[in-house]
């Protein structure tokens, strides 16, 4: 039987992180608003996204304080 | 003039004055006053959140990754003193007098979002069905299903194979249907303890075995988070065998529940 392949814990809280930060930036000189383009966060496009992660300096890790139920 | 090379990055409005330096990992937050709430900022250089260079930045995760944990390490880390009301990462404000134009202008909204969402916390909830038991286990007398596996067994060859065919189309749309009002009943479930929800789309599978069946947000008093938390354990210790991955992560700020 295969083993379910669970995505690691780090990969779950950057996703989940992402989904809620990003959204159009908004820049505002005088006033006029305009609009950054949205970044097209892909779920498939994680794979980029940790080969990022893992080269990260681990000085740059924020402490989450998630608490996972299970 | 220096501050032509500086813009003003918004992370977060607070309902009190925060303690600081509270973020041990970034000593540059600002604590504005504004009217009876506080906005927190940082200058950050043009030359990296400027609209042009942040177009190119934001598609570089080895430049994003990082920007966006601190982004939501400060936020985390206010909201343990005071309610907190999110803003999205890069917004950003050429001046001040931009900022408290949008400050001016949203003060009751902020008010009564600060008011809805004191004490309270958002939590998400990712269901995956991680394997077929879950139909197995519901639809072993499927009239239909049986009338024609039935039919297949006697069938000629040809005949029998554009069956299976059918048959498994069938099977599948049954699956689908199944699933879904899992996902139904689970949410109803979840819903109880809450003061909101918010049912979000379901997203690709990640990887092959993996079929989401349930993405959703949660607004919950922060009292109420064990009773709610010890209510998702029971569900999962009712079933009989583990046929759902039930993924849950929090507290987050409250993304999803400001008007």
């Amino acid at each position: 039987m295969d083993d379910f392949d669970l995505l690691k814990e780090e990969e779950v809280t950057l996703v989940e992180i992402l989904d809620r930060v990003l959204d159009k930036g908004v820049v505002i000189s005088g006033d006029v608003i305009l609009s950054v383009a949205d970044v097209d966060l892909v779920y498939l496009g994680l794979r980029v996204v940790l080969s990022s992660v893992e080269t990260l300096d681990k000085k740059n890790a924020i402490p989450h304080h998630l608490k996972e139920a299970n | 003039m220096e501050q032509d090379n500086f813009l003003i990055y918004l992370y977060c409005l607070c309902e009190e004055q925060p303690k600081l330096p509270n973020i041990s990992f970034n000593q540059n937050i600002e604590i504005l006053p504004f009217n009876d709430f506080f906005a927190i900022i940082e200058l950050v250089p043009t030359k990296d959140f400027g609209e042009q260079p942040l177009q190119n930045n934001i598609s570089d995760m080895e430049w994003l990754i990082p920007k966006v944990n601190i982004h939501e390490g400060v936020i985390q880390q206010l909201m343990e003193e005071t309610t907190v009301l999110p803003v999205k990462f890069a917004t950003i404000f050429s001046q001040k007098n931009s900022l408290f134009t949008l400050l001016k202008a949203n003060t009751e909204k902020y008010q009564t979002n600060f008011e809805k969402l004191r004490d309270k916390e958002e939590w998400g909830i990712k269901i995956f069905n991680i394997s077929d038991d879950v139909w197995l286990l519901q639809n072993t007398d499927d009239q239909e299903i049986l009338a024609m596996q039935d039919a297949i067994n006697i069938a000629s060859p040809g005949k029998a194979f554009l069956m299976k065919k059918k048959l498994t189309s069938l099977v599948n749309s049954k699956k689908s249907l199944l699933y879904k009002k899992v996902a139904s009943e689970l949410y109803e479930n979840l819903k109880i303890y809450t003061q909101e929800s918010i049912q979000k789309s379901i997203l690709p599978a990640q990887r092959s075995k993996e079929k989401m069946m349930l993405n959703a947000v949660f607004l919950l008093e922060k009292k109420a988070v064990p009773t709610w938390v010890k209510q998702i354990e029971n569900i999962e210790a009712a079933m009989s065998k583990k046929t759902l991955d039930i993924n849950v992560t929090g507290p987050w700020p409250p993304y999803h529940f400001m008007n």
